[in-house]
């Protein structure tokens, strides 16, 4: 099971000297990424409402989830949670 | 019935500029340091001039506006100062709805009264707190909420009873509560006042926008029948027995609180609610008291369940003076955390059993509770695009 949020929540992330994500603060708690499993660019809609996000599949030791970052406004967001 | 909204500008900027002061004149952004991963809560005029725009990044303000005021966020302290607006508010009138931060909405009991009683919270709002409000009095919620944001602050706007269509005409559709996909399409409809979407057919709103888009025509033509919900307060419900001739056992005791239970219980039944606390006041023949508070492991509306917890306070405090009086006061009350229904154990009842959940559901928390998940036929890649919600019918 998933849990999609939508709206994506706003989050505050560590990053890492790269800019990738380090750890992420979700409900009062830090959340260190153990791994990062994958992660992609987006970037459509210019034509009407423009997105460019940076997806990142992570897993922390307490679970699985999707991150982005809003690359328009440098944003960071929980997109969804694997139970 | 007329209500009236009570519209504070930038409430948070006025709450910190109690302490800072200047900076209303100033261009200054409230939510924290320029290099903090947080959004904007509230800005000046003069900072969103700039551009700046509320729920935007403070690094991006900041770039927007270099020169502005950065402020932290001290959100507890603005909740307090609305409080005490509202405590003075609900001196004039019972009925105060707190619909956000610096916005509130008030039934005026009498017509007649309306002039007077405007004038005087917006004075004694001005006076005794210091603040700056723009007032709408108006026969709908929707129509007075609106007018109260395009006031000028210490003006008044009286919007007369069934001309709230003609009041919103010219207004532009972004005051509308509505998505912003709606609101994005009705721009791409060309669409910017309230007047052009009143203008066009029911019907037609309805098959572009769905149950949203009928329920948008009807606030921009003045049908909203919403009334003002008595808000904010912790709710509290209490009832008292008096014994006569005064309880010494504790059976007595337990009758005269099962009859209390049984009242409070009916209120609470008829509310759709459940309590967490209940709070037992005991007044002895010798004008002695005993106040004890039970907090439940889990909501009940059960007045069986509160008198097993009584029962067993009861046992272990033994009374040696007769009671004269005893008080109940049931309080945290909320929502009931609903029970899971046995949908699956007979596969032939399983349709049957899911249909009736659906129709109580329905009956009991409105048409919109339930939506169905529909697959969207769009080739975007963002995941919250790939589906969409409908009305379950």
């Amino acid at each position: 099971m998933t849990k999609l949020f939508r709206p994506a929540i706003p989050i505050q992330v560590e990053e890492n000297p790269d800019g990738t994500p380090a750890g992420f603060l979700y409900r009062g708690n830090l959340s260190k990424v153990k791994q990062i499993c994958s992660h992609w660019r987006i970037k459509e809609g210019w034509w009407r409402n423009e997105v460019e996000r940076e997806y990142f599949q992570l897993e922390t030791p307490k679970f699985a989830c999707m991150i982005y970052q809003d690359l328009l406004s440098s944003g960071w967001y929980l997109q969804r949670i694997h139970d | 019935m007329r209500i009236l909204s009570i519209f504070f500008p930038h409430f948070s900027l006025q709450v910190e500029s109690r302490v800072n002061t200047g900076i209303m004149s100033q261009s200054t952004v409230i939510g924290g340091f320029p290099h903090e991963r947080r959004p904007v809560f509230d800005a000046s005029d003069e900072a969103m001039a700039c551009g700046i725009k509320l729920g935007m990044p403070l690094r991006q303000a900041h770039s927007l506006c270099p020169d502005a005021l950065f402020l932290p966020l001290d959100e507890e302290t603005y909740k307090e100062a609305f409080d005490s607006v509202l405590d003075l508010i609900a001196d004039f009138t019972p009925k105060v709805e707190a619909t956000a931060l610096g916005e509130v909405l008030i039934e005026i009991p009498y017509a007649s009264w309306e002039a007077d009683l405007v004038n005087e919270i917006g004075q004694t709002i001005e006076e005794r707190e210091g603040y700056v409000v723009a007032m709408a009095c108006a026969s709908s919620k929707f129509a007075t909420r609106v007018g109260s944001k395009i006031a000028e602050p210490s003006k008044i706007i009286s919007i007369p009873a069934e001309k709230e269509r003609n009041f919103l005409a010219n207004i532009s559709v972004d005051f509308l509560p509505g998505s912003d996909k709606i609101l994005h399409r009705l721009e791409l409809l060309g669409i910017r006042t309230m007047g052009q979407l009143a203008d066009l057919p029911r019907e037609a709103i309805g098959l572009q926008f769905g149950l949203d888009g009928e329920k948008l025509w009807d606030l921009v033509n003045g049908i909203d029948a919403r009334k003002v919900i008595r808000g904010r307060r912790e709710v509290v419900l209490e009832d008292e027995f008096c014994f006569d001739p005064p309880a010494d056992t504790i059976s007595q005791l337990m009758s005269g609180a099962s009859l209390i239970l049984c009242r409070l219980v009916y209120q609470l039944n008829t509310r759709w609610q459940c309590c967490q606390r209940l709070t037992i006041q005991l007044d002895f023949t010798d004008n002695g008291t005993a106040e004890g508070v039970i907090s439940f492991k889990s909501p009940i509306s059960s007045a069986e369940d509160m008198l097993r917890y009584l029962k067993h306070r009861f046992d272990n405090n033994k009374f040696n003076t007769p009671v004269a009086d005893i008080r109940i006061i049931l309080s945290d009350i909320c929502a009931e955390t609903g029970y899971q229904a046995s949908l699956l154990y007979d596969h032939h009842r399983e349709d049957g059993a899911l249909i009736t959940a659906t129709k109580w559901l329905q009956a009991r928390y409105g048409p919109s509770v339930i939506k169905r998940i529909t697959k969207s036929n769009s080739n975007t890649r963002l995941p919250e695009g790939t589906f969409s919600f409908t009305d379950y019918i």
